[in-house]
């Protein structure tokens, strides 16, 4: 690492203050990297990438007020050439996707941090894009399978909520009937036994937040 | 097996609509007061005696949760009083105007008995419908909780150790940290799967037959490759009712062990599990044809021996009945029993209105 380049400026984005503060360390012993500021939610995070127009952006995903995928949005709307690399303990394919169209350079995990994190910072840094064979592996699994419609997403959400057939019925202002046939469309896109299962896959897959 | 196929194919009482049931009752019951009538006759017993024999039979009908049957009976056994036992004491043939008084003493009391016992009944189920809530929003909360504070800190926490890692220079105490590391990631992870199916668990209700056949096809996929394995069938009877996730996932706990003893330790060909949603109970059998449950440990329900305390300590928190028979050689068939009023009530509507209370 040549010492006459600058430092690579962070942002780094979590709501939560320990994991900021472990990356701040991590960060710190690394000469070729500095981290310029950091922000709680989505809405701090846009205001402190226009302030400071970080190299690169750490970016979590659930987070109070504004989420980490409406900021990314916000920002590569403002900023095409933002770098981003999303951050999340969830590994669902469909989350991923999610973070990857709303303009995220790279993909990391929390549990792998602290062997990824700075190579995956240089590597985005240099222009490339990055995704975990983990993850990569996940995406690829579910590439050929039908996505749900936000209806059935919706759908979704009732039954993962405890509520029944005809409960999801009355709150959406459909029948019974129509309930029953988006949950069979979900059963088959989502190749689920019954509704538990279902929400279980919903989950993980990051169609659904806990 | 014959007194397990014998069971099998009894009608089944479970679906009787609610007004064949009050119509049963009161049947049994005119049938209770004519039984005491001839008998009073017989042994040539004073109306008061035969007024509190008339009471028993209110009290055993309204028991049995027929209140209408109840009050029904009670204006039987009344009439039944005032036209036939008190004229034939009564040595005048005169109407005495005492015997108002005994007609009223005699409805109110039978009144009073059917309302304590229907408030009681109410009362045991908001008590139980109570503590489902209580769990679920309790482990709704801690798997948040901990997925929320304990997880996320614990991340952080990694990236300080990696930092001193980094720090160290290599050798004995930079590989030992490492080594450390690495389990303490392995740690996480189980932890985070851990949140995940305690989440999971208060998603969604119903789904029993479902999470029954799941649960038994993994057990008979365990055994496949000792080749002996049993043939699992889940049958159903009469329309599925939501039932409170809590309580589902308690009866799957129970019917889980039920299950695994079958697998694992019976030696059987073939191994059911019947749910029954009945109109007064819902009702889980699990048989199989297997060598059968000691007689004497199934009294004594050793201590941490095919889980059997454990099952019956599950099924008395939900209000449950659970019993079983087995004999030697001829196979084991364990019965959970759950009273409608218990199952079926604390249910979807309720779980919702809570997810709104708590905004979640």
């Amino acid at each position: 690492m040549s010492t006459d380049r600058p430092p690579i400026r962070i942002l780094s984005v979590d709501d939560h203050p320990l994991l900021r503060e472990g990356v701040a360390a991590l960060l710190a012993r690394h000469p070729d990297m500095i981290l310029v500021a950091e922000a709680s939610n989505g809405r701090e995070a846009i205001e402190q990438f226009r302030k400071h127009r970080p190299d690169v952006t750490l970016m979590d995903l659930q987070m109070p007020e504004m989420n980490g995928v409406d900021a990314m949005i916000a920002i590569c709307g403002e900023f095409p050439a933002a770098r981003i690399i999303v951050l999340t303990t969830y590994t669902g394919d469909v989350q991923v996707l999610r973070a990857l169209k709303a303009g995220a350079r790279a993909y990391l995990l929390k549990g792998l941090l602290r062997k990824e994190l700075l190579e995956t910072i240089r590597l985005v840094h240099a222009g490339q894009k990055r995704i975990l064979p983990e993850v990569a592996a996940e995406l690829a699994e579910h590439a050929t399978d039908g996505t749900l419609s936000s209806r059935e997403i919706e759908v979704l959400r009732l039954i993962a909520s405890g509520n029944a057939n005809k409960e999801i019925a009355i709150q959406l202002s459909i029948t019974e009937e129509t309930v029953k046939g988006h949950i069979k469309n979900i059963l088959a896109k989502l190749d689920a036994n019954d509704r538990t299962h279902a929400v279980t896959i919903g989950l993980k897959r990051g169609i659904i937040d806990l | 097996m014959n007194r397990i196929d014998d069971r099998h194919s009894s009608p089944d009482r479970g679906h009787m609509p609610a007004f064949w049931h009050a119509a049963r009752q009161f049947v049994f019951g005119v049938a209770g007061l004519a039984v005491i009538t001839v008998a009073a006759l017989r042994l040539n017993l004073q109306p008061g005696a035969t007024s509190l024999l008339y009471l028993i039979v209110v009290v055993f009908v309204s028991l049995r949760g027929a209140f209408v049957s109840s009050i029904g009976v009670s204006l039987i056994a009344v009439v039944g009083l005032n036209f036939f036992f008190i004229p034939r004491f009564s040595s005048t043939g005169d109407r005495n105007p005492l015997d108002i008084v005994a007609t009223v003493a005699f409805l109110t009391t039978a009144g009073v008995i059917t309302a304590m016992v229907a408030r009681l009944r109410k009362l045991t189920e908001a008590q139980l419908s109570l503590r489902f809530e209580e769990r679920l929003s309790e482990r709704t909360r801690i798997a948040r909780e901990l997925h929320d504070t304990l997880l996320q800190s614990f991340q952080g926490l990694m990236l300080h150790f990696q930092t001193v890692n980094d720090l160290l220079p290599p050798g004995e105490a930079k590989e030992t940290l490492e080594k450390a590391l690495d389990r303490a990631d392995q740690a996480i992870v189980e932890g985070r799967e851990a949140i995940q199916n305690l989440r999971s668990s208060t998603t969604s209700t119903n789904g029993l037959s479902e999470a029954l056949t799941s649960l038994g096809e993994e057990l008979a996929g365990a055994r496949d490759s000792r080749a002996d394995s049993a043939t699992f069938r889940v049958s159903m009877e009469g329309t599925p009712r939501e039932l409170h996730p809590i309580l589902r996932d308690d009866i799957c706990r129970i019917a889980g062990e039920a299950l695994r003893n079958a697998f694992r330790h019976a030696h059987a060909n073939s191994i059911e599990a019947e749910i029954t949603y009945g109109f007064h109970i819902l009702r889980l059998r699990i048989r199989d044809d297997g060598k059968g449950i000691d007689p004497k440990l199934l009294q004594a329900g050793r201590d941490g021996h095919w889980g059997l305390p454990g099952m019956r300590e599950r099924a008395q928190e939900i209000g449950a009945r659970l019993d079983i028979w087995s004999e030697a050689g001829a196979g084991t068939e364990v019965e959970l029993s759950i009273p409608s009023s218990i199952a079926y009530t604390t249910s979807a509507a309720k779980i919702e209105s809570w997810q709104e209370r708590s905004g979640g």
